[in-house]
């Protein structure tokens, strides 16, 4: 992993389209501005892994067990 | 094309059914080429089948039909253009009355430009495990 150094205020930039400045620190927070084309995604890391292993648990289901919630669904209706 | 799923049978897909997913879905970034199965006995929910793994599927509703979410997810998205239908997917878990839906991760179809995605919402009022039958307090 390249590791750098940087102060507030200052950048790095990634490729030709990604910057990433850091905005402020406080304390053991550090604060991010990230310039991105809206075809990059740019996402904290907890929150896409907490929707990929939501997809697993939600792949592991089948045909069966939608059944049962169809029913429950269509009797609350 | 046709396919043969363990999960869902036989599967005849027409190629203008075909949806592509052009990042796949989050976690699966393999899996390109989907198809919603909208059969009668499971509606309001569809499968959203991958065609390169056939075994791989998500139970899918729409988000229509959860009160509210559209019009609060709206202004997240950045999909203004197209006819980007909005869906969650439904996670059964052990037991069929604590199924949850995922609010933070919508699937995003635009059937007409034949395009699929997943996007990450990312603000605190969506969860990932809603409970799909009963209030938030649940």
């Amino acid at each position: 992993m390249l590791i750098l150094t940087r102060r507030p205020g200052e950048s790095i930039v990634i490729g030709d389209v990604v910057k990433v400045t850091i905005v402020g620190v406080d304390g053991r927070q550090v604060r991010l501005g990230i310039q991105a084309p809206g075809d990059v995604e740019v996402h904290r890391e907890e929150v896409y892994k907490r929707i990929k292993e939501e997809n697993i648990k939600a792949a592991k289901s089948g045909p069966e067990g939608l059944k049962k919630i169809v029913e429950i669904w269509r009797k609350a209706k | 094309m046709k396919l043969y799923s363990r999960h869902f049978g036989e599967l005849v897909v027409p190629p203008e059914k075909v949806i592509r997913f052009e990042r796949g879905i989050v976690g699966f970034p393999e899996y390109k080429r989907f198809f919603l199965v909208d059969a009668e006995e499971t509606s309001p929910f569809l499968w959203l089948v991958s065609l390169d793994e056939p075994e791989f599927g998500l139970p899918l509703l729409p988000g229509a039909l959860i009160e509210g979410y559209v019009e609060d997810l709206r202004p997240h998205l950045k999909e203004k253009d197209g006819d980007w239908v909005i869906y969650v997917v439904v996670t059964l878990g052990d037991r069929p009355e604590r199924a949850t839906v995922n609010l933070k991760g919508p699937i995003l179809i635009d059937a007409r430009r034949r395009v699929g995605k997943q996007v990450v919402v990312d603000c605190e009022n969506f969860r990932v495990a809603h409970p799909l039958f009963f209030g938030p307090e649940n």
